[in-house]
This record gives C-alpha cells, structure tokens and sequence, in this order.
C-alpha cells in the first residue's frame, strides 16, 4: 500500500514538471516513430532512386533524398530504430551488469566490497569512449558489437550508485527488523533492498540512454557504427557532412534527431530524478 | 597527506599496466590483426613487426617484451605508414591536439564560470532561464554536429573565418568553439548549480548581514567554495576535450592527433590504434590524479575521510 502511494505521488510530481512533461512525450513520439514510422512510410530505407537524387524537402520527399535518391525521412525513421534500440539495449546492459556489480558488493560488504568497488575505481578513471573504440576494431562493426561494447564498458556508474545505495539500506532499521524477524536474504534483497533501489536505477537508466546514442553516434561518425545499408543517425549525419556545401539540409534532420532525443531524455530523465527523490532539492 | 599522495600514484600505475595489458591482449585475440599473416602489410613493415614484436618467442615473453618497450616510451611501428613509429605520429600530432584542447578547455572555463555565477545571481528570472535553456540545447548537441553547423554557417556561408586548416589564429576559433561546447555549457550548469547551493548557506548570510559588500561576498566568499565542484569536473572535461576532439578535427581537416587516430582506426592501423590509446589512456589517467591531488589541496576537508 505504501509503494503504490510512493509511485504515484512520484508520477504526480513528475506530470507537475512541464520540462519532464514534454521531454515524455517526445520519448513517446520518438518511440512510436521508430516502431510505426517505416511501416507507414511509402518508401524504403535501401531503395535507390536515381531519378530523383539529392532532392530538397519536398512533398513527396518531406526530408528531401539522398545522393542514391533514398527517401530520407524513411532513413531518419529507421535510423531512430537503430538508435534507440542502441541506447536502451546497450543502457540496459550495463543496468543488468552495474546493478549486479554494485549490488554484490554493496550487500555482501566488508573484503568483497573494498576488491569490488577498487576495480570500479581503476576502470573509472579511463575514457571510456577509447575502450569502446578498441573493442569496435577489435570485434568489427555491427549492430550487435555495439550492444555489447556500450553495455559492457558503461556500467560502472551504475554499479556506484546502487552499491552506495544498498549499503545505506542494509543498515536501516526496517531492513535490521526484518532481519530479526528470520527473513532470507532472498526476500530482504528484492523485497526490501531492490524496491528502494528501483528510482536511482531507473533515473541512471534513463539518463544513460542519451549518452549510449550519443556514443553510437559518435562510433558511427569515425566510421565504426552499423554498416550500410542500414544507417543510424549518426550514420546520416556523418554521410550528410561530406555534401555539406551543396546539400546542407541533409545534415538538418539527422542533427536534429539525435539533439531532440538527447534533449528529451535528459529532461525526463532531470525529471525522474526530482520526482523520485523528495529530498533532493534543486 | 603523503600517504594519500602515494596511494594515488600506486592508483595511477597500476591503471596504466591495466591498460597496457588490456591494449596487448586485444591485439593478439584480432581476427586479421597486426600478426596475422593473410594480411597484407608491406615487406619493411612486416620485417620490422616481426623483428619489434618477436614472434617466434612464447607468448608471456613477448607480452614482457611489449611492456618493456611501453614503459620505456616506444610504441612500436605503424602498419601503414612505412618507416614511422607510432612515436613519432604522436610527437608529430599531439602538439596540435594539445593547444587546440587547452584553448578549450581554457575558454570552457573562462566564459563558462562566470556565465554560470550570473545565472545564479539572476535566479529565476528570464536571464537565468534563457542561460539554463541555452546550456540544455549545450549538452544536447554533439561535437562533430556543432563542428559541422560552424563550418557550414561561419566558414562557408558567410565566409567569416576559415573553415578547414591549422596554423593561422583565425584557424583555430571555429574548432575551439566546436570543442568547448559541450564542456562549456555542463560547466555553467555545474557553476549556477553550485553558486545557488553555496549562496544558500549561513555563512553568506552571515557576511551579508555584518555588512559586507556585494563583490567581496561574491568572489571573496562564494565563488571560492563553488568553483571545487568544477574543479572535480576537470578530469572528465579533459577527457571529453580530447575525445571530442577525434572529429573535430577531422571535420576542420587539423593535422592533429585526433584527426590521425581516426584515419588509423579506418585504415585498421592496430599498433597505431593501440599506441595512441596507451598513450591517451596514460595521459588522461594521470590528469585525473593531478585534478584530485589540486583538489585536496583546494578542499582540506577532503583529506579526511580519504581513508575507505
């Protein structure tokens, strides 16, 4: 009874936040973009149409076409496929492992905890970003490495904040009582210790959606993203850059796309994180 | 103090032997890697790698081997570029890199800051909402499309400054802005957050109420304690500086570093790959250490719960 009071006074605080209110909604419209967008959409994102290259917006082309004549609405609508299959793939990923991670050792504390988190603090202070580049040469490129690459190197700020969280539980009183009362670890941890963790969990989530696209984006710039003819917006963008003298709108969309989506995740995400925490204050 | 000192650079060692270890393994588990001999890799190349990386030795051998030459400062030869050591692409960009990534991270801080304080001052009112809305779309927009935009509008369409090229000033503006943009705007949101958090507190209140003035209160008393925060932030920024700086300088056609480890990751040129991410891992790991250690001593309270 509690916890659905908790969450819905969350929800309440969150639909009072107009920056979180429109970030949602572009979430939602993005979603539903990539999910019905090529479905409805006359064209598709492999055709070429050399009639009809390198066109401006027009009616029949809302975003204008490429240089092969590929419809590039059609390619933003899929591009929004690839990129955000890759933010919340790779960002759950990373979820499964930092909560795992940072749960372990927040729980089982002492010897185990120090070893654990010293690993966390040796990988944090190395960018990323080149990890994850060595891997994507390493493995080639491809949907799929990308998944794993992001997933498997962007897990350690999670793993912090739910082991600082979880140690800070374990030692609270409700959690000590529980304990007299003869309760397993099994039901402490999800009944108790997993539920109170679930806000941080979700508002980290959504936070490192945007950086997992961003990160796709900026692979698929330096030419380790999906490869053609599939194309994620960083892959767009990319291509648009090379005609950027006569064909600037090719860039527009693309651009746009990634920055909306940035933008909208990270005000919901800003939002989340003020619903889900009262006492955190701006 | 010392102990802490030590702890960190024991930290910082081990960090870069990690890496180095990391940066090996991966060379030899690539399918058509460096060493794999289907590859073509021009006669000199392939005589000098086989020579550099023997290999005809058992494997624990050449992996001493490799970290002897790493911890002596040689990374090894290029596989495409016959007759250059990857030391010598670094010594040859990294310059480059290095004052176009200072510039900045320099301008990050000189116009992030103070923006950030006078949002803060402002708070509330349009100033500061106009500020927070700018530095939103900031931190929304990645490098390499805020490095193309400049291009397109300042370099080619109005024609204000050059849009490709290094060696000029004018050279240099478009690229430092394209570099500093995300940094600039998460650092005036770092700045306004921690300004309106410290102006909060008793002891400004105190200062105003005994009289003080305005600007004293301010920068004597304020800015000093919410600046640690960015302080903090250094470590990450650098870092963001220098891996933005992958496509940036490519999009403006800069001979750096950056421009070159992009080219080598499309050319599949591993020890140069490799190379340069021990040499950036090493360079950004001891920045963070140093931005920790000038922390502490900007901080003293930090020093006391070091020990956990």
């Amino acid at each position: 009874m509690a916890e659905i009071s908790l969450w819905r006074s969350a929800a309440r605080r969150l639909c009072r936040n107009p920056m979180a209110v429109v970030g949602g909604c572009i979430v939602l419209f993005l979603i539903g973009a990539a999910i019905f967008g090529p479905w409805i959409s006359p064209y598709s994102y492999y055709e070429n149409d050399y009639e009809h290259t390198n066109e401006g917006p027009s009616w029949s082309h809302w975003f204008g076409t490429d240089y092969l004549g590929r419809d590039q609405l059609t390619r933003v609508l899929y591009g929004a496929r690839i990129s955000l299959a890759v933010g919340v793939v790779a960002s759950l990923i990373s979820v499964v492992i930092g909560v795992t991670f940072g749960g372990i050792a927040g729980y089982v504390g002492g010897r185990t905890d120090a070893v654990m988190m010293r690993i966390v603090d040796i990988f944090y202070g190395i960018p990323l970003i080149l990890f994850v580049i060595l891997l994507m040469v390493v493995f080639q490129p491809g949907l799929k490495n990308i998944f794993l690459a992001l997933g498997f190197t962007y897990w350690l700020a999670m793993a912090r904040i739910v082991r600082g969280q979880v140690l800070s539980l374990k030692a609270q009183d409700f959690v000590m009582a529980e304990r007299a009362l003869g309760a397993s670890h099994t039901r402490i941890i999800f009944r108790h210790i997993i539920s109170n963790t679930l806000g941080p969990i979700i508002v980290t989530l959504t936070l490192s959606i945007p950086e997992a696209i961003f990160a796709e984006s900026f692979l698929s710039y330096i030419g380790l993203g999906v490869s053609a003819p599939l194309a994620s917006w960083g892959t767009l963008a990319a291509d648009a850059t090379s005609g950027i003298r006569a064909y600037p709108y090719m860039l527009f969309f693309p651009a746009a796309a990634i920055s909306i989506s940035m933008l909208a995740f990270n005000f919901l995400g800003d939002g989340l994180r003020d619903a889900l925490d009262p006492r955190h204050i701006r | 103090m010392l102990g802490y000192v030590l702890k960190r650079v024991g930290h910082l060692v081990i960090v870069i032997w990690i890496i180095i270890t990391i940066t090996f393994a991966m060379m030899h588990a690539i399918p058509g890697g460096p060493f794999d001999s289907e590859r073509y890799v021009a006669e000199e190349i392939r005589a000098h790698i086989e020579a550099r990386y023997r290999l005809d030795e058992p494997l624990y051998k050449q992996y001493l081997d490799y970290l002897w030459h790493v911890v002596q400062g040689d990374l090894g030869p290029s596989l495409t570029y016959e007759g250059r050591r990857v030391n010598d692409i670094i010594k040859d960009g990294f310059p480059k890199s290095a004052l176009l990534g200072f510039i900045s991270v320099l301008v990050s801080l000189l116009v992030g800051v103070p923006i950030g304080v006078y949002s803060a001052l402002k708070h509330n009112r349009w100033q500061d909402h106009t500020v927070m809305l700018m530095a939103i779309v900031g931190v929304s927009v990645p490098s390499f499309i805020l490095a193309t935009l400049l291009v397109y509008y300042f370099g080619l369409k109005l024609q204000w400054l050059p849009a490709a090229g290094w060696g000029s000033v004018q050279q240099i503006v478009l690229p430092a802005l394209a570099l500093s943009g995300f940094s600039l705007a998460f650092i005036t949101r770092l700045t306004r957050a921690s300004m309106l958090d410290v102006m909060g507190q008793d002891y400004i209140r105190t200062a105003q109420a005994k009289g003080v003035a305005q600007g004293v209160i301010l920068f004597r008393h304020a800015l000093k304690n919410a600046i640690l925060p960015v302080v903090t932030y250094l470590g990450p920024l650098i870092a963001a500086v220098f891996t933005g700086s992958f496509v940036v300088e490519k999009i403006f056609s800069i001979p750096g570093l950056g421009q070159f480890f992009v080219t080598s990751v499309a050319n599949r040129d591993y020890t140069v790959i490799l190379g340069v991410t021990v040499f950036y891992g090493t360079l950004l790991v001891t920045m963070n250490i140093l931005v920790d250690l000038v922390y502490m001593f900007l901080d003293p309270r930090i020093v006391f719960h070091k020990q956990d």
